[in-house]
C-alpha cells in the first residue's frame, strides 16, 4: 500500500448562492478535477505546471488543510474524509511539515519561538522543546539567529526557519509549495539541497511544487499538472 | 489562549480604542439610563408642589402659647424645613403692617373705610419674602438689589422693596418703620418691584398685585413673647418645591410632626391635575415620548456601536488571517482558531464590562442600567462573535499563507 493514494479526488471552489430571493451564480474554479494519485514512503516527488493548475490545492489536501469534495484520500492507510476537525489538525501536528513560498513565519515573535510553535501546541515540557529547537536551529545552521524577529532575517534564512519548523516535529512527510520561490538562485540551490539530504538521510516523504525546472530535477520524480488534473 | 494574548499585545491601541468605544457607549446608556428613570420619577403629578400649613386652633393654640417647650420646638422645625436639602421650601404669607412713620402714597393704605373705627388705619400689605420666593414667582426688582442672605433681625435697619406704586413718594434708602405684629422694624427702602407685577398664590389660590406691597425678607423672631409666638405660626404656611413625589414628602412631614410632636402640620397636594389639568397632560405626553425617544437612542448607539466594534475587529482579522493561518499550519484545528477570535473578543467586552460596573457604582446607578449594559455586552458579544465566524469562514484562511488556486 503506498503511502498518500488519492482517488478521484475534486476539489472546486466558488458555489452557487441564494441571495435575496435571487440566485446568483457565482464563478466555480475546480482546482482538483478526478486527481488521481499514488506516492511511497521515502520518495521525493516534484509537482509542476502553470499558476492556478492546482499545485497548491492538491498539497493543501495531501497537508489535511482542506477536504476534498469528492473520490477518496488515504495517508499511511488512514481514511482522511472521515476524520473530524480535531483529528486532522493533531495529525498535522504530528506527521505533516510545510514549508511555503513567503515562508509563513509568525513576525512578532523570535526564530526560536516559531520553530517551537508546533511543540507548543503538543503540551511537552519547556526544557525539552528549547533542547529540540536548540539542535534543529544548529543543524540548519542559525543558531546564531534564534534570538531574532523574523524581519530581522534574510530570505534564504527565513527559509531555513521554516524548515526548522517543519522538521522540528519529524514529521514523516514534508510539503514545500515554491519553497525557492521568493530566494535568489544561489539560495533556492542550498534549501533544494538540505531538502534532497532530508529525504536521503531520513527517508521524508517530500512533495514539492515547483516552476522551476532545475529545482524540479532534484526529485525522484515529477509530476505535471493542468487544469486540475495530473496529466503525467 | 496564548495567541489570545499575542493578539491583545501585537493590537493594544485597536484594542484600547475597542475597549473605549464599549465604555462609552455604557456610560451614554447609563446617563441615558438616569434621565430616563428622571423622566418616569417626574411624571406629574406624583411630584411638584405641595403646600404646607399650620392651623393651631381652640385649646392646642392656648396650650402654645402658654408652653415655652412647644416655642422652641415650632423654631426647630421651622429651622428643619427651611434647610431639609429635599426640597425648597417657600414661606408665602401675607399680612398687614402699620407704618409707623415713612411717605405712603394714599393708595397702597389698605382701605380704612372697609372697618369702622379705622381699625385699619395705617396699615399696609406686606409680604414675607426669601429670595427661592423672588425666584419662584418671576419676581423683577426694578430698581436697587436683593436683600440676599438677610436674616438677622436684629441688624438695622431692615432692608425692604416696595411695589411700584411707592416710587411716587420713596426713594431708595428712605427710611420706614414698620410695625409687624406689635414689634417695630425700623427699615430702608432697598428696591423696587417692577411696576404691575403680580404672583399667583398657592395658599390663598388668587393673584396678588405687588404694586402696593411691602416685601419684608423672610425673617422670624426668637423671641418667646405673645407676638413672636402668632408671628412664627404664621410661617409655616408656604408651599414646598420639590422632585420627591407627594407620598415621599408627607411621609417626610409625618416624621418631622411625630420629631417635634406638632399635629397640626399638615401637607397639602396643590394637586395640579384639576388646576393645570392641560398642562398636566400635555406635560404627561411630553414625558413619555421623551422617554420613548431616550430609549430608541440608546438603542441606536448600540447598534452604531456594534457597528464600529465589528469595523475594527475585521480590520485586526483581515491583519491577523496570516498568522492564525500559520497556527493551523501547525496544528491547530478551524475550532480553535475561531476560539482565539471569540476569546479575542469576548476578553475585551469582559474589560469593558469590569470598567462599566465600576463606573456604574461610583455613579450609584440604578438595576436596570446595569440590566441595560449586560444587555448591550451581550448584543455585542452576538453580533461580533457572529461576524468573526462569519468572516473567519469566507476568507478561506490557507489562501492568506499559501496563495489561491
Amino acid at each position: 500500500m503506498s503511502y498518500i493514494e488519492l482517488e478521484n479526488v475534486k476539489v472546486e471552489f466558488g458555489q452557487e448562492r441564494t441571495f435575496i430571493s435571487k440566485r446568483r451564480k457565482v464563478a466555480k474554479v475546480v482546482a482538483l478535477n478526478d486527481t488521481s494519485l499514488k506516492i511511497n514512503e521515502g520518495e521525493f516527488v516534484a509537482i509542476m505546471g502553470k499558476s492556478g493548475c492546482g499545485k497548491t490545492t492538491l498539497l493543501n489536501v495531501v497537508g489535511t488543510l482542506l477536504k476534498p469534495q469528492g473520490g477518496a484520500f488515504l495517508l499511511d492507510g488512514r481514511n482522511i474524509t472521515d476524520m473530524n476537525d480535531c483529528e486532522l489538525a493533531k495529525l498535522r501536528n504530528h506527521e505533516v511539515g510545510f514549508i511555503v513560498q513567503h515562508f509563513a513565519l509568525v513576525d512578532d515573535i523570535t526564530v526560536e519561538k516559531n520553530v517551537a510553535l508546533p511543540l507548543t501546541y503538543r503540551h511537552i515540557p519547556k526544557k525539552e522543546i528549547d533542547k529540540k529547537v536548540a539542535e534543529i536551529l544548529k543543524r540548519l545552521s542559525i543558531s546564531d539567529k534564534s534570538k531574532r524577529y523574523p524581519y530581522e532575517l534574510s530570505g534564504g534564512q527565513k527559509q531555513r526557519v521554516a524548515i526548522a519548523r517543519a522538521l522540528i516535529t519529524e514529521p514523516k512527510l514534508l510539503l514545500a509549495d515554491e519553497p525557492t520561490g521568493a530566494l535568489d538562485e544561489e539560495t533556492g540551490n542550498e534549501i533544494v539541497d538540505i531538502l534532497k539530504e532530508l529525504n536521503a538521510k531520513n527517508r521524508m516523504t517530500i512533495i514539492m511544487a515547483t516552476h522551476d525546472k532545475e529545482i524540479a530535477l532534484a526529485a525522484n520524480y515529477i509530476i505535471h499538472m493542468k487544469d486540475g488534473k495530473i496529466v503525467s | 489562549m496564548l495567541e489570545c494574548l499575542r493578539m491583545v499585545k501585537k493590537y493594544i491601541l485597536t484594542c484600547i480604542s475597542m475597549v473605549i468605544t464599549v465604555v462609552l457607549v455604557g456610560c451614554l446608556i447609563i446617563l441615558l439610563d438616569e434621565k430616563i428613570q428622571e423622566h418616569n420619577k417626574k411624571g406629574y403629578p406624583q411630584s411638584g408642589k405641595y403646600q404646607i400649613t399650620v392651623d393651631i386652633f381652640g385649646p392646642d393654640y392656648s396650650a402654645y402659647l402658654r408652653n415655652g417647650k412647644a416655642f422652641d420646638d415650632y423654631c426647630d422645625l421651622y429651622e428643619e424645613l427651611n434647610t431639609d436639602f429635599r426640597w425648597k421650601y417657600v414661606s408665602e404669607d401675607e399680612l398687614y403692617a402699620k407704618v409707623e412713620s415713612g411717605d405712603v402714597p394714599q393708595e397702597c393704605f389698605r382701605e380704612a373705610e372697609e372697618r369702622s373705627g379705622g381699625m385699619y388705619d395705617g396699615y399696609v400689605k406686606v409680604i414675607l419674602a426669601t429670595e427661592d420666593f423672588v425666584k419662584e414667582h418671576g419676581i423683577v426688582i426694578d430698581k436697587g438689589q436683593l436683600f440676599s442672605g438677610y436674616t438677622e433681625y436684629e441688624i438695622s435697619p431692615c432692608p425692604v422693596w416696595l411695589g411700584g406704586l411707592y416710587e411716587n413718594t420713596c426713594e431708595i434708602n428712605d427710611l420706614l418703620s414698620i410695625d409687624i405684629d406689635g414689634i417695630v422694624y425700623p427699615c430702608y427702602v432697598a428696591g423696587f418691584i417692577s411696576q404691575e407685577s403680580c404672583y399667583y398664590s398657592e395658599t390663598e389660590n388668587r393673584m396678588i398685585s405687588c404694586d402696593n406691597a411691602v416685601f419684608v425678607p423672610h425673617f422670624y423672631n426668637m423671641e418667646n413673647n405673645r407676638e413672636c409666638r402668632d408671628f412664627l405660626e404664621r410661617y409655616f404656611n408656604g408651599i414646598i418645591y420639590s422632585d420627591l413625589s407627594y407620598e415621599e414628602v408627607n411621609n417626610a412631614i409625618d416624621n418631622l410632626q411625630s420629631k417635634y410632636n406638632i399635629s397640626s402640620l399638615t401637607l397639602i397636594d396643590t394637586d395640579p391635575t384639576k388646576r393645570f389639568d392641560e398642562w398636566s397632560s400635555r406635560h404627561s405626553k411630553m414625558s413619555g415620548q421623551i422617554v420613548r425617544s431616550l430609549e430608541r437612542i440608546t438603542w441606536a448607539i448600540v447598534i452604531g456601536a456594534a457597528g464600529v466594534l465589528g469595523m475594527l475587529l475585521t480590520t485586526v482579522m483581515r491583519r491577523e488571517m496570516y498568522n492564525l493561518g500559520i497556527y493551523m499550519l501547525c496544528g491547530r484545528s478551524y475550532k480553535y482558531i475561531v476560539g482565539i477570535i471569540l476569546s479575542f473578543v469576548t476578553l475585551l467586552l469582559l474589560v469593558s464590562d469590569f470598567v462599566l460596573i465600576g463606573i456604574c457604582q461610583v455613579s450609584e446607578a440604578g438595576v436596570s442600567a446595569y440590566v441595560k449594559i449586560h444587555a448591550m455586552l451581550i448584543i455585542l458579544w452576538t453580533l461580533s462573535s457572529l461576524g468573526s465566524t462569519i468572516v473567519t469562514q469566507k476568507n478561506d484562511i490557507m489562501s492568506f499563507v499559501g496563495g489561491k488556486e
